[in-house]
């Protein structure tokens, strides 16, 4: 496979010089630019693989940005939050970005988000029919979920809510994806639901439910399915 | 008989009808029992006697009768009077704020003068708001010529007595308010009555000012505290960045300089150190800005619903990467009722507790963070083994800013301040006691009624 190539969209020079840096250490080919508007200029010219976007730039809205990009095209995109966009990041994943990093963030951090959602887009369009998470294995078609090979019985509802976890399997999915797609679109502000729901959940998959191994919380966020 | 009967008669009646029915019942004596009877011709000097004196009896009896009358009378409106000034005091004592005082005056006023009622109250931009229990046409001009003037306007005073309306300034100098009567068609309230409403304007605008005095007073003094707050808020502040700041500025300039004669495993070191502070750094700068929100008097959390373990776990999560070494133990029941909360405060003044905990634990430190269902909601208790919290009051630990004791293993100070202000605007509490050995940090909350399940 060759070089993936990175577009950082990072209008603070030190952080886009490290985040450059350790790119490229990594073996990626990055690229960096302040503007949203340059930014379009260069993926017009020259595609991405992923896009890395901070969400205080100076002369768009990142937000926007995201909106506007994903009616083309469906680059994965990594969104980085200062804690004064706390709200901000998840308006950006319900806009259509992949997953999220609070500054501040390691180096470790950021390349291992960065090559899972490279592994993610790289994979198959659509989620595998069968899928294995540590002594998890969930068969999609027939809708079965074992732990260390014993069926655990899920609802109805709590089949659905884990159905919709593992087919973004590692990606963050926010409270209002999840209650959109199990609950349906006009539910999407009853997040005690959704806290129930996942409290049952847990406590059928997780060996400790208050240190939960595969149904991970994104605080304040929404929540996401370990990918180990 | 027939006489006294008349002279009762005349004590019954007001004053001009009570002379007449005197006159009247001697006259009728004198017709007929006086000789000659039946004739109003008297037969003797003696009896012109006994009629003149009579009649200046029954006078006299009925005038002392009639003055008692108008006696009881105006005691009785007087004790009414006082009945509507009590009433409008009792009212007005029984809400809070201004606005409730002042509907509360307004329809008391309504009650004791039988008509439409509007208090008008300058705000503080000099404008005029009415305050009156039916939306009725109040005029507001005639009230800020009321204030403007100190005098009484409308039907029954002495300017513009044609309006339709009566309306007097709470005070007359200065007045930060006026009430309006509105009276009927050719309705012209007598001195008397105006003279009773204009105390009881007097009355109802003296508690509106005094409770708008205690708003202000209130108000400066929360923004002293406020100020207060700020000031210690920035020393501390300076004091606690200089220490993760010395430490980067050490390693990063040996770093640079010394780079030739520093083994790999020295640099490891300073580089970590680097990290370590900066990522210090990061929490302090979040917790600041945390109490700089808190602080605020209007302050508003972004609540929503949340699973304490959720929380929790985050802030276990956070609280492990920055001890690696310490033992943090998480115990949390399963089936813990979700509670209204802003998930990033909750988890960072946990995380502070934990952090706390972990620092002066002991080394390696072991801390147990256990969660459960108290009377009011759910609770979360940070247990350390450690050498436990210093002399005094543990309350006084979380007044803001105050170091737990001098020379411990650092720490801004601040974290405690945080988990107060951010368990308080959850409506719930935190509390310290001494265990043996350490100490224990407990943060109640309150869970509501969830809605019903989907």
């Amino acid at each position: 496979m060759s070089k993936p190539s990175i577009l950082v969209l990072e209008d603070e020079v030190s952080i886009a010089t490290f985040v450059c840096a350790s790119l490229s250490a990594a073996g990626m080919l990055p690229r960096a630019t302040g503007r949203a508007v340059h930014a379009r200029r260069e993926l017009a010219t020259a595609p991405a693989d992923l896009l890395i976007v901070d969400l205080g730039l100076p002369d768009e809205d990142g937000i926007t940005f995201i909106t506007e990009l994903r009616k083309t095209s469906s680059v994965p995109v990594l969104v980085l939050s200062a804690r004064a966009h706390e709200s901000q990041k998840i308006e950006a994943l319900d806009a259509g970005a992949d997953d999220y990093l609070g500054k501040p963030f390691g180096v470790g951090e950021l390349l291992a988000r960065v090559r899972a959602m490279l592994r993610r887009a790289a994979a198959a369009p659509t989620a595998p029919a069968r899928l294995r998470v540590g002594e998890l294995e969930y068969d999609r078609a027939s809708r079965e979920l074992k732990l260390r090979g014993a069926a655990v019985h899920l609802t109805k509802r709590e089949l659905a809510l884990f159905d919709a976890l593992a087919r973004a399997l590692g990606k963050v999915l926010t409270h209002r994806q999840l209650l959109a797609e199990v609950w349906g679109a006009e539910q999407v502000d009853q997040l005690h639901y959704l806290r129930v729901y996942m409290g049952h959940l847990r406590s059928k998959v997780e060996a400790d439910p208050a240190e939960p191994r595969y149904l991970l919380t994104e605080l304040g966020v929404g929540y996401r399915l370990a990918d180990e | 008989m027939f006489y006294m009967a008349a002279v009762t008669l005349a004590a019954a009646l007001p004053q001009p009808a009570a002379a007449g029915s005197a006159l009247a019942s001697v006259l009728a004596l004198n017709f007929f029992f006086v000789p000659p009877r039946r004739s109003l011709a008297v037969g003797g000097s003696e009896y012109w006697w006994i009629l003149l004196s009579l009649l200046a009896l029954s006078f006299g009896l009925s005038a002392v009768l009639g003055s008692l009358r108008r006696r009881r009378e105006e005691a009785d409106a007087a004790r009414a009077r006082a009945s509507d000034l009590h009433a409008l005091a009792q009212s007005m004592a029984d809400v809070d704020g201004f606005e409730g005082m002042a509907l509360a005056a307004a329809s008391r006023l309504e009650v004791a003068t039988g008509r439409p009622c509007a208090i008008f109250a300058k705000d503080e931009t000099g404008g005029l708001s009415w305050f009156a229990t039916q939306g009725r046409e109040f005029h507001e001009r005639a009230a800020a010529w009321a204030i403007e003037s100190g005098r009484p306007l409308g039907a029954g005073s002495l300017a513009w007595p044609e309006l339709r309306l009566w309306c007097a300034p709470f005070s007359r100098f200065g007045s930060a308010g006026a009430v309006q009567v509105l009276l009927g068609d050719g309705e012209r309230p007598d001195s008397q009555t105006t003279e009773h409403w204009l105390s009881l304007v007097r009355q109802a605008g003296l508690a509106l000012e005094r409770e708008r005095a205690a708003a202000a007073a209130m108000r400066s003094e929360r923004t002293a505290q406020a100020e207060a707050a700020r000031n210690t808020l920035l020393a501390s502040l300076s004091h606690d960045l200089r220490t993760p700041l010395a430490g980067i500025v050490g390693s990063a300039s040996a770093l640079r300089t010394q780079a030739a004669s520093l083994s790999e495993a020295q640099k490891g070191k300073l580089l970590e150190a680097i990290e370590y502070e900066a990522r210090d750094l990061a929490v302090m700068a979040d917790n600041v800005l945390q109490i700089a929100r808190l602080s605020q008097p209007s302050s508003e959390l972004a609540s929503q619903w949340e699973s304490i373990e959720d929380v929790l776990g985050a802030a276990v999560a956070r609280a492990r990467r920055r001890w690696p070494t310490a033992s943090i133990q998480l115990k949390a029941p399963p089936g813990l009722p979700p509670l209204r909360a802003e998930a990033g405060l909750l988890a960072q003044a946990l995380a502070n507790l934990v952090d706390n905990a972990a620092r002066h634990g002991g080394s390696p430190a072991k801390v147990v963070v256990q969660a459960g269902r108290s009377r009011e909601g759910v609770f979360v208790a940070v247990r350390d083994f450690g050498a436990g919290l210093p002399e005094g009051d543990p309350t006084e630990l979380f007044a803001r800013w105050k170091r737990g004791q001098a020379g411990r293993a650092g720490g801004s100070g601040l974290g405690l301040a945080i988990c107060q202000l951010a368990a308080q605007a959850h409506g719930g509490a935190v509390s310290a006691k001494r265990c043996d050995p350490g100490s224990e940090f407990r943060i109640d909350l309150p869970v509501p009624a969830a809605p019903e399940d989907a």
